[in-house]
């Protein structure tokens, strides 16, 4: 009943989307108010009909219905509550249904918030909100269906002899198969290919086929039992037994078995879908003629909210990289990390660049150039990712959802680059002001994009170009790895530190060498304290100076102007500093909520110089009492415990550790491996213990143990410095980012004035 | 005769140091960081993307296995590397050795950014050309805020 209703939810949330894409389009076009709020309704109501359709697969995987193959694969009896609800997004099917979800949800906010304001773009913002939630529910019903159910039936193999067999045959079996309809043969086993599992009027049609171009050696095994995965069942099908189904039921891969996963991924497609909606109203923009900044006043926050749930399920990623994955580090520039982090760097670059639109009427054509590349770079991600592409180039075709998403991917890219050029082209898209001076901030943006584009270029090249190309062309896989990245992103990193320090003290259209130094009196002189302090520590390598160096000056830069606003408040109205500051925030939180999250990203930015560049490792076998010194620590083995049961039926070995400093004992850490007896692969994972404070994380991973006695065990540690100024860092980004996004309060002056105090109010006059 | 015994006490010394020096040789102690410092520069063979220095799977354990044993046989690090890339592929380390992959690899981004950076400074200098301009800026700045605040700090000192 479950996987019936689900289905038939997911396929009139399709249904509904593409009535709505029609309506919309044509509504639009015949300027057909009823066909418009007809197209509304419709991709409204694609919400409710997606939600019915997530919490259907939620019941199903809280209440082990292990007939539906997603719940078998990614649940079984012994999964905790927790995990069995993670587990909706556990693996490809659930999570393309909740991707979906989350994306109707956006859609429907957006329709309703901004249906008022924005009635001449909204029937196109439909169109190609629910085109691309259209593409997503093709997927999830016809290639990635979470309500297909395991089945039992009767049915025959086919086989023949696959040795022997010349190229010509071998094409010819594949035509005469494909001629009836099947579209591969399997392979059996090293001899032998064959069909599996048909039923017996097939079989004998296959036989008679193959025999019919001249293989003779065709066998048919009598009816036997076959399984096979389906919505509803095939003829003869009867459903496995509930006890067969919850013994063999496979449970979560280990590796999302994590408190982590129950919000990073969530926060990562939150941050992914949530582009759709400056997309859509970017081509609803082109496609309606409004290339006014309308488009851009109505995305704005809708962009940073989806900028802060990206940030927010990168930052989480990392964390849970950091606890889970048992390398010691957070960000491995791992093929499926950058994939997520592409998007972030050309949404930020969208983030400054469409200031310069709203404030000057410049770079329209840029802007709409970036958040196409934004969300082009969110499907490409997504492709990329679940397509096996990263795996090689080939694997794509092979993967069921591989041609889809490449095809949807370059059409939308293709379609959207279009449009802008028929645009452009027609003169739609001119400028209202041009560059007048090199030292202006909206050069400094202008650079401060072209940055973020050049780390698009390197990471994506070393991602997916350099190796596809060399695939495809050179006939070589290669991997490029840490050593790659570390040696061409630093120095655009760095430019985009310095960048960071000087264009929030810069002005609109022309600012003189003279303002601009003057303003950085202060933050410059901070920093070259900092530097004094670095240098007097021993710490001489240029490297450093120059990172620490940027960093620091940009955070000084926003910290100073968040602290003059409240100096020129304090003492202009007589309030408090903490009166002033909150005054200041809610004043102007677009200017002070982004000046926190460069204070977040120069906290980071410290954090991630310390933690790669001082970072110290060692690894050791100790026998119980022994110890091994690190970076001024000194760790002590003290036991081990084995095979320890968990409530989820996992199998943690347990290592207990002293870590020590100047004969201090500071704390007593567990790293263990946990092993999952029922699951299939990958079946273990390696928990680290780590000792955490402002300086530095000691982490220990427990690498191998001698067996039985465990009386002695082998030890990775690392000593991470400055590591945890990374979350915090992340932290404080997040705060910013939900600063500037905050809707501002709008209140009649009348009513503003009787707000202030007497006191406040006189100050005001006098000033 | 003096002569005679100086070659064979030169012929035992010699065949001493043949026996002996290759067995000090290999009773070098590796420890797990010689190891890992040169399974960090390569990667997983069955899982993407993982460097062998952290990778958990029994291949990676066999590869590591190998490089301890190519190292207590005297093998320098680049040899190691050398026979590995031999072996499997370039896929095993980090960037390319191969000159024209390597160049393929680095240098491309580099003359992408370079492409990207020549149109950006074209771009400038073609916006910065003089046109009739309609309305000239009142003053350098338009940042209203930004000099409400500064005169507000000024007239507050």
């Amino acid at each position: 009943m479950l996987a019936e209703f689900g289905s038939v939810s997911l396929l009139l949330a399709l249904v509904a989307a593409v009535y709505a894409i029609i309506a919309a389009v044509i509504g639009a076009r015949r300027q057909s108010e009823r066909l418009i709020l007809s197209a509304r309704n419709a991709a409204l109501l694609t919400c409710p009909l997606l939600i019915a359709a997530s919490l259907t697969l939620l019941i199903a995987l809280v209440s082990g219905e292990y007939q539906l193959s997603y719940v078998w694969s990614t649940s079984d009896p012994n999964t905790p509550l927790f995990f069995r609800i993670t587990a909706l997004w556990g693996s490809q099917k659930g999570s393309i249904l909740f991707w979906s979800t989350l994306m109707s949800v956006f859609a429907a906010a957006a329709l309703l918030i901004n249906w008022r304001s924005q009635r001449r773009l909204m029937p196109y913002v439909t169109a190609y909100m629910m085109a691309t939630l259209a593409f997503f529910l093709v997927l999830n019903i016809f290639y990635e269906n979470p309500f297909e159910r395991w089945w039992l039936y009767e049915g025959s193999d086919v086989s023949w002899q696959a040795t022997g067999l010349t190229d010509s045959q071998q094409s010819d079996i594949t035509r005469a198969l494909g001629g009836i309809g099947i579209e591969s043969s399997e392979q059996i086993s090293a001899q032998v290919a064959g069909i599996t599992c048909v039923d017996s009027n097939r079989a004998s049609e296959i036989k008679q086929v193959l025999q019919g171009i001249g293989i003779i050696s065709v066998v048919e095994t009598s009816p036997s039992g076959c399984v096979g995965q389906s919505i509803f069942p095939p003829e003869g099908g009867f459903s496995p037994t509930a006890t067969r189904l919850a013994e063999t039921a496979q449970g979560l891969n280990p590796l999302l078995r994590h408190f982590g996963m129950i919000i990073h991924p969530p926060m990562l497609y939150l941050g992914f879908v949530g582009f759709v909606i400056p997309f859509a109203f970017a081509m609803a923009a082109l496609a309606s003629g409004d290339l006014s900044t309308n488009w851009i006043k109505a995305t704005r926050r809708w962009t940073l909210v989806a900028w802060l749930f990206l940030s927010l399920g990168l930052i989480l990623g990392g964390r849970w990289a950091y606890d889970v994955l048992g390398w010691g580090g957070y960000w491995g520039w791992d093929p499926v990390e950058n994939a997520a982090f592409l998007p972030w760097l050309v949404g930020t670059a969208f983030l400054h660049s469409v200031m310069i639109q709203e404030k000057r009427g410049m770079l329209k054509v840029w802007n709409m150039f970036l958040v196409i590349g934004t969300f082009s770079a969110v499907i490409f991600g997504t492709f990329a990712t679940r397509s096996g592409l990263i795996d090689s180039v080939h694997s794509f075709a092979r993967s069921e959802i591989g041609f889809p998403m490449f095809f949807f991917w370059s059409g939308i890219t293709l379609v959207s680059v279009g449009l802008i050029l028929w645009r452009w082209n027609r003169g739609e898209l001119k400028d209202d002001h041009r560059f007048m001076n090199l030292l202006s901030r909206e050069t400094l943006f202008v650079l401060n994009n072209v940055v973020f584009l050049l780390l698009f270029v390197v990471i994506f090249w070393g991602s997916f170009g350099a190796p596809v190309v060399s695939e495809l062309f050179l006939d070589t896989n290669i991997t490029l790895g840490t050593d790659y990245f570390y040696q061409v992103t630093p120095a655009l990193f760095i430019a985009l530190y310095v960048l960071m320090g000087i264009a929030p003290l810069s002005a609109w259209g022309a600012t003189s060498l003279s303002r601009l130094g003057r303003s950085m009196l202060i933050p410059g002189a901070l920093t070259a304290g900092v530097l004094v302090l670095i240098l007097l520590s021993g710490m001489t390598d240029p490297g450093v100076l120059v990172g620490y160096g940027v960093v620091t000056l940009a955070g000084f830069v926003a910290a100073n102007e968040i602290y003059r606003g409240v100096s020129a408040r304090m003492r202009g109205l007589g309030e408090n500093p903490l009166q002033a500051f909150l005054s200041l925030f809610a004043r102007n939180r677009r200017r002070y909520g982004g000046y926190t999250i460069h204070i977040g990203v120069t906290i980071i930015g410290i954090g991630v110089i310390g933690s790669t560049l001082f970072q110290q490792e060692t690894q050791r076998t100790l026998s119980v009492g022994e110890s091994l010194d690190i970076g001024g620590y000194q760790m002590t083995y003290l036991g081990f415990q084995p095979g320890q049961v968990a409530d989820d039926g996992r199998i943690m070995d347990i290592a207990t550790v002293a870590v020590s400093r100047n004969n201090q004992t500071l704390a007593e850490i567990r790293p263990r491996r946990d092993f999952y007896p029922g699951s299939e692969g990958m079946n273990s994972s390696t928990i680290a213990g780590a000792y955490s404070t402002v300086e530095n994380d000691f982490y220990v991973l427990l690498v191998d143990w001698e067996p039985i006695t465990a009386r002695s065990a082998t030890f990775k540690v690392y000593i991470n410095p400055l590591i945890n100024l990374v979350w915090w860092g992340g932290l404080i980004l997040i705060i910013g980012t939900l600063v500037a996004a905050w809707p501002a309060e709008t209140v009649p002056a009348a009513l503003r004035e009787r707000r202030f105090t007497g006191k406040q109010v006189k100050a005001r006059a006098r000033a | 005769m003096k002569n005679t015994w100086i070659v064979v006490r030169g012929l035992l010394l010699a065949c001493f140091l043949l026996v002996v020096l290759p067995a000090a040789a290999q009773n070098l102690t590796i420890t797990d960081d010689d190891v890992n410092a040169i399974a960090k520069q390569m990667y997983c063979p069955v899982c993407e993307n993982i460097p062998l220095d952290v990778c958990g799977t029994a291949a990676c354990d066999q590869w590591r296995g190998e490089i301890r044993t190519q190292l207590e046989q005297g093998y320098t690090e680049e040899e190691i590397i050398t026979d590995f890339i031999n072996r499997f592929g370039e896929r095993v380390v980090g960037t390319p050795q191969d000159p024209l992959l390597r160049a393929v690899s680095l240098v491309t981004p580099w003359i992408v950014g370079l492409v990207m950076l020549i149109v950006v400074v074209l771009n400038f200098t073609r916006w910065r050309k003089p046109r009739p301009v309609t309305t000239a800026p009142a003053s350098i700045t338009d940042d209203v805020y930004r000099d409400r605040l500064e005169a507000d700090l000024k007239t507050r000192r």
